[in-house]
């Protein structure tokens, strides 16, 4: 009979205790994401993941109201969805990122006969003005 | 073959039964996952694990919808199309790379040209800078140098021009020691203050340190005034001089009186002259006869000459007649004189007359004591 009373205290206690953790741990993951929501923010210079990180949101703020209510288990599902968003976020951001400095690249690239033509002119220029400053020079010495 | 009513019933009843229409998520999830794009997102490098997760969710989500739990199933279908589109942005980002290496390329092609071309533009550049630098330092000197020379020649000039300035200025000093020698500042003080003026401005403008040929001219000009004013005082400088000595002056009256009326009518005095206008009127008449008026202007420019002697007339009268009415008649007479020499210039304020009547004649004869005698003196 005391053995019995024991194990049901043991879980009251478990469960009681259990239970903040649990939410505590959501909280912080939370914040986290939020963090990592908002650094996404900064580095999409292109606006490419603009509709998916509000999204995202969307879906921490609707994580964190079930969590205030309690409902653990659809908080958990929209934190999940908000793990994969942000890693959906990322490898769009990055992808953009590298598309810009290809396109930059290609620009430049496109860009080199044109640079290699207007080089050449300038350094024609500055013979042409040294070989006038050197005759100045001895004139006036 | 027979079937059994209650069996085909069994079978209808489970197929209206079954699973409704997949959640609208499913649906979309499989057609991204059936899309022809989506081989080339599972053949991509790293896109093959959310790739092959998104496949899973579908799975999970099918047999959700088919446990008839359509909330879950769009849950694993949501899942699933994040996870697909991660992998399609994975796969993405491989061919961006791709596209980013081959434009590498070609750029690091033109790139050893482009940088050499570089090095050479920047190598010129610099050494642009430093001969524009050069000469812009050797025109500055230049400029310094011919700024230089010309200011010498300038000075030199200046110099030269100055001595010269200096030189006429001494000279317009003499002139103007010469001009003030003879008292031009009072004989002849437009001349000389004009002169005057014109050797101050120079002067001034020479302390200055200005030095010009207008200065010059001004000089000449100043020199040529001032011997003009000499010129002008000297016959009044020798008049001043000569009144400043009166027994000199005296003798000179004298001498002129002599030389002007005859000198048997020229008494000298102690303090002057006396002269004597005899037949000057026509007895009984206090009117000068018409023939002797000119001795009376001899008189006046006597008088006039030395204009610092006093004059008084004196009038007489002949014994013929009444001594009192004389008396008045010599009177009249001296008053006719004086008018005379007034009218004549004579200033009235020198002059002085006396009624002598019939006495003191100096004539046997009557009519030449019908006379005036004019007494000159200045004191010492």
């Amino acid at each position: 009979m005391m053995r019995r009373l024991f194990g049901v205290c043991t879980m009251f206690l478990a469960l009681t205790l259990a239970a903040p953790a649990y939410a505590d741990e959501n909280q912080e993951q939370i914040t986290q994401y939020r963090t990592m929501l908002s650094e996404q923010d900064a580095l999409d210079a292109k606006n490419v993941a603009q509709q998916d990180r509000q999204l995202a949101a969307k879906w921490l703020q609707e994580a964190e109201v079930l969590l205030a209510n309690g409902d653990g288990d659809a908080a958990d599902k929209r934190l999940r969805r908000v793990e994969f968003a942000i890693d959906l976020i990322r490898a769009m951001v990055a992808s953009a990122d590298i598309r810009t400095a290809a396109e930059a690249q290609e620009a430049a690239a496109f860009k080199g006969p044109e640079l290699l033509e207007q080089l050449q002119a300038e350094v024609d220029a500055l013979k042409t003005k040294r070989a006038d400053l050197q005759q100045e020079l001895r004139k006036l010495q | 073959m027979k079937i059994d009513p209650r069996w085909l019933f069994a079978v209808l009843f489970m197929i209206a039964c079954g699973p409704g229409e997949k959640t609208t998520e499913l649906k979309e999830l499989e057609r991204i996952l059936q899309d022809p794009n989506a081989a080339a997102v599972k053949e991509a490098p790293g896109a093959s694990k959310p790739y092959r997760e998104a496949r899973q969710f579908r799975r999970l989500a099918v047999e959700a919808w088919d446990e008839g739990n359509d909330d879950l199933s769009r849950e694993y279908a949501a899942l699933g199309t994040l996870r697909y589109r991660t992998a399609e942005a994975m796969a993405d980002q491989v061919a961006a790379k791709e596209r980013l290496d081959a434009a590498n390329a070609k750029v690091s092609t033109s790139n050893p040209e482009i940088e050499a071309l570089s090095q050479e533009r920047n190598k010129l550049a610099t050494e642009v800078a430093q001969l524009t630098q050069q000469v812009e330092i050797a025109r500055n000197q230049q400029t310094a140098r011919l700024q230089q020379q010309n200011l010498s020649n300038s000075s030199q000039k200046s110099t030269d021009k100055r001595s010269a300035i200096i030189a006429k200025v001494k000279d317009a000093e003499t002139a103007q020691k010469g001009a003030e020698a003879v008292d031009a500042a009072t004989h002849a003080p437009e001349k000389y203050n004009r002169a005057l003026n014109m050797l101050k401005s120079v002067r001034s403008t020479l302390d200055q340190g200005q030095a010009s040929d207008q200065m010059l001219q001004q000089l000449s000009e100043s020199i040529t005034m001032f011997a003009s004013a000499k010129v002008e005082a000297q016959p009044l400088f020798n008049t001043a001089q000569a009144k400043s000595n009166p027994e000199e002056r005296r003798t000179q009256l004298r001498s002129a009186a002599s030389s002007k009326l005859g000198s048997e009518f020229v008494i000298s005095e102690a303090l002057g002259a006396r002269l004597i206008l005899p037949e000057l009127f026509a007895t009984g008449s206090n009117s000068i006869s018409a023939g002797r008026k000119s001795y009376v202007a001899d008189v006046a420019t006597l008088l006039s000459s030395y204009d610092e002697f006093s004059v008084f007339i004196e009038g007489y009268t002949s014994k013929v007649g009444n001594p009192t009415e004389n008396l008045g008649l010599s009177q009249n007479r001296a008053r006719a004189v004086r008018d005379a020499l007034t009218a004549a210039g004579i200033d009235s304020s020198r002059i002085e007359v006396r009624g002598y009547g019939n006495d003191r004649p100096r004539y046997p004869d009557n009519a030449r004591n019908e006379r005036v005698e004019i007494l000159v003196t200045r004191p010492n």
